[in-house]
């Protein structure tokens, strides 16, 4: 026997969060969250198994819950509940709330209004609504105490701060048909396309967004920041959306182009090499030498190779990941520099860190040098002016991706021919050709490639895309 | 019989009654009555919400054990969650939601064991009715119960209690029993039948073809033996003095006995299955109809102990 929840279906739409799913099945079944975690909750074993990174009432995981079975009890499609946790979106990795998902209750008035909330609200970088365009609401307005996007006892749909006891906002009682006005399936294109942002930052650390998006950027944003941050390239999927969904003018000009964007950071210290200030980088160049030299000298036993050198590097907790590693070695490779000659570029009065420094950029030359071979470019028709701090980045991270696919591939037999031919077809339009050699004895990899795309400029619309020759 | 009772719940739910009472006498076949009400219904209106508590006896009635009883019903996810007042309000939203998704404004209540319900247990069942006809849903309540049910019909109207005589109690329709040899053998001709029953379960077989499978490829039919059994019951009748007015088997009875032919009768593996007056008349006894059945002639009696001094 199927048991069944008073579900009506003119309350509830998709792509609404769990929060506002289980506070609607709480209010319309007379029940309190207690009743619904005894029925819907999985097991705590099932549930550390699922998803480590959240706290055990943290709404914003929706595999604590089974789906399956509340669709059932609602005698609903499944699909409804496919945005219900912030997990089912965005990847979950550590340091998950810092940057991606906010932990309290952040919800847009008017949606709310006509009882929607959306999962996408709790994103970062998300300050808008897709839909109505108003700024979305975090805190209470009168004591500015956040909400606590936890499941009441007894949830109610209005919405009371519980320091000054105001009331927040409304949840809108739309049990009866035709009580909404408006129209949610807008809100499924943009969900859609935070998906596909989160989805392939999940699945290769870079996405490719094609979509209305030349330059000019918004006004107060360099341009080099733009591409750079998850954050706000969420946000501005959900202005374009509103632009649509309002019918306005778009902002971002109406020529249909591939925009590259990189992965959101994981941590702080890779926020400030966002900055293109010369002397935060220098900081951070510092920062990774320190942190690898006290790595050597605590682990210097164990560094007697190159790749266990690495590996220790890479583990260490709060230490540099791999893109560092490739960040630092595309940039040296782009500018034509050696990693050495990259980090020399320091003031004479901090002698003492540069040398840090220039130690730390011949290490990681010579364990480049001894597993990548940079071939020269040939027609020294490289202009480095063209290359921007953003598309660099991106691109650096394009290459450690399929370096990574390579790799893996070459692990698992792949001859090197069958990889071109397979990266060849997949990143025919979007991406620089890649070819590898294997070379047996000594194990070495040729590293081929071909210059970056060029930043189209919005007054250079008509010019050619950026030419891709072989350069070796 | 379930043909006049079909007919008779079409003809209240065509009239849109309120509720109505079906009774009959211990083991003449309700609860299979309802289980065949709940298949007429849902074949004549479909999707219908048909729902067949069984009522519960109980001391006094509660008000938050009887919604707590409707909700498991209904199949409501959680019965008991909540005041008594928590749960009519959810029995009430459950059910307007369930019938706007049944696509009919109907809801149909079978109480089995209705005897057994309070009058307390009336009105609030009443407040549900309100409640569902304000949503513009019908609510239909069939009584199933014992012949008390008549009684407390009489008390109720005696007391002016039209709210409920009016609303669940109106009209009433009466099971009988297999009263005469024809619907005897109406009965066991669907034994007889492969495509009113089939044994076993998609075998294309008919009960009498599997028990008596030479007999039957011979023209050998349970139907025949109905006058047979319809005297043995008559003998029983007889035997037990003047107890019994008249012979009206109860289907219980009858099915057992039914089932005593087939697996006794059917174990000889004869050829033309003959059966005596009297193994069919302890058939009979043994299936409870009139009196108790006799002790087993196997087993001597127990003497009592005379206690010690």
């Amino acid at each position: 026997m199927t048991r069944r929840l008073c579900w009506p279906l003119a309350a509830f739409r998709r792509n609404e969060s769990l929060w506002l799913i289980l506070t609607k099945a709480c209010v319309f079944n007379y029940l309190r969250s207690a009743a619904i975690d005894r029925e819907f909750r999985l097991k705590p074993a099932d549930k550390f198994a699922a998803l480590p990174f959240f706290s055990l009432r943290d709404l914003r995981c929706s595999a604590h819950y089974d789906l399956n079975l509340l669709a059932t009890a609602a005698v609903i499609d499944v699909a409804y509940f496919a945005s219900a946790g912030v997990d089912q979106i965005v990847p979950v990795r550590s340091n998950f709330s810092r940057w991606w998902s906010w932990k309290h209750l952040v919800f847009c008035r008017p949606c709310l209004a006509n009882g929607f909330h959306s999962t996408l609200f709790l994103l970062r970088g998300v300050e808008s609504c897709p839909l109505h365009g108003g700024t979305l609401i975090r805190s209470c307005p009168n004591c500015s105490h956040s909400l606590p996007y936890v499941l009441a006892r007894e949830p109610r749909l209005t919405l009371e701060c519980k320091e000054c006891g105001s009331t927040i906002g409304e949840i809108g009682d739309t049990r009866r048909r035709g009580s909404v006005t408006e129209d949610y399936s807008k809100f499924e294109a943009a969900l859609r396309s935070v998906r596909l942002v989160c989805e392939t930052a999940r699945s290769s650390e870079l996405f490719v967004f094609s979509r209305t998006y030349t330059a000019p950027q918004p006004a107060g944003l360099a341009e080099a920041n733009v591409p750079y941050h998850g954050q706000r390239f969420l946000r501005y999927v959900c202005e374009i959306h509103a632009e649509e969904a309002n019918e306005a003018e778009s902002l971002f000009g109406s020529k249909s182009t591939h925009c590259v964007v990189s992965r959101p950071p994981a941590r702080r210290s890779r926020q400030r090499t966002r900055r293109t200030d010369d002397a935060v980088q220098q900081e951070y160049y510092r920062r990774l030498a320190r942190l690898y030299f006290s790595v050597r000298r605590r682990m210097r036993h164990r560094l007697k190779s190159t790749q266990r050198s690495l590996n220790s590097f890479l583990l260490q907790p709060g230490g540099v990941r791999a893109e560092d590693w490739t960040y630092l070695l595309m940039r040296a490779f782009w500018e034509n520099l050696s990693v050495a000659q990259l980090f020399d570029s320091g003031r004479d009065d901090e002698f003492s860190e540069n040398a840090y420094l220039a130690e730390l950029g011949s290490d990681i030359h010579a364990a480049a040098r001894s597993y990548f071979q940079f071939l020269p470019l040939t027609d020294g028709s490289f202009d480095c002016e063209q290359i921007t701090w953003a598309n660099l980045h991106a691109w650096t991270i394009l290459h450690r991706y399929l370096l990574v696919r390579v790799g893996h591939a070459l692990r698992t037999g792949t001859k090197p021919e069958q990889i071109y031919t397979s990266f060849g077809s997949a990143f025919t339009e979007d991406a620089p050709f890649l070819i590898l050699r294997q070379r047996s004895e000594p194990p070495l990899l040729e590293l081929h490639s071909w210059p970056v795309p060029e930043w189209i400029p919005p007054e250079c619309e008509d010019t050619p895309e950026a030419q891709k020759g072989a350069t070796c | 019989m379930l043909a006049e009772l079909s007919v008779m719940i079409l003809r209240w739910m065509r009239r849109n009654a309120t509720g109505n009472i079906i009774r009959a006498h211990q083991r003449y076949g309700k609860t299979t009555a309802i289980r065949h009400t709940v298949d007429i219904l849902r074949s004549a209106y479909p999707g219908i919400l048909v729902y067949s508590p069984i009522c519960r006896s109980t001391l006094r009635p509660s008000e938050k054990a009887f919604f707590e009883r409707l909700l498991f019903w209904t199949e409501n996810m959680t019965p008991c969650d909540g005041t008594a007042a928590k749960m009519r309000d959810r029995l009430s939203d459950f059910l307007i939601q369930e019938a706007e998704r049944s696509g009919q404004n109907k809801i149909v209540f079978c109480f089995d064991e209705a005897q057994k319900l309070w009058e307390a247990q009336y009105d609030w069942m009443i407040d549900v009715h309100n409640e569902l006809r304000n949503a513009q849903i019908d609510v239909t309540v069939f009584l199933f119960g014992q012949n008390e049910l008549v009684d407390q019909r009489t008390r109720y109207r005696a007391r002016s209690k039209d709210h409920i005589y009016g609303r669940f109690m109106r009209e009433e329709f009466e099971m009988k029993g297999l009263c005469n040899v024809k619907e005897m053998e109406h009965c066991l001709t669907s034994y007889d039948d492969p495509e009113v029953t089939c044994y076993p379960r998609g075998s294309g077989w008919c009960y009498t073809r599997y028990y008596f499978p030479e007999a039957y490829a011979l023209g050998w039919r349970l139907q025949q033996l109905a006058g047979q059994i319809w005297t043995a019951y008559e003998e029983v009748r007889a035997a037990n003095g003047d107890a019994l007015p008249h012979v009206e088997v109860s289907m219980e009875s009858f099915f057992s006995v039914v089932g005593s032919i087939f697996i006794d009768i059917g174990d000889r593996k004869e050829s033309s299955p003959r059966i005596s007056a009297d193994e069919l008349a302890s058939m009979v006894v043994e299936s409870g109809y009139g009196s108790a059945p006799p002790a087993d002639p196997g087993i001597e009696p127990i003497e009592d102990e005379e206690p010690t001094a």
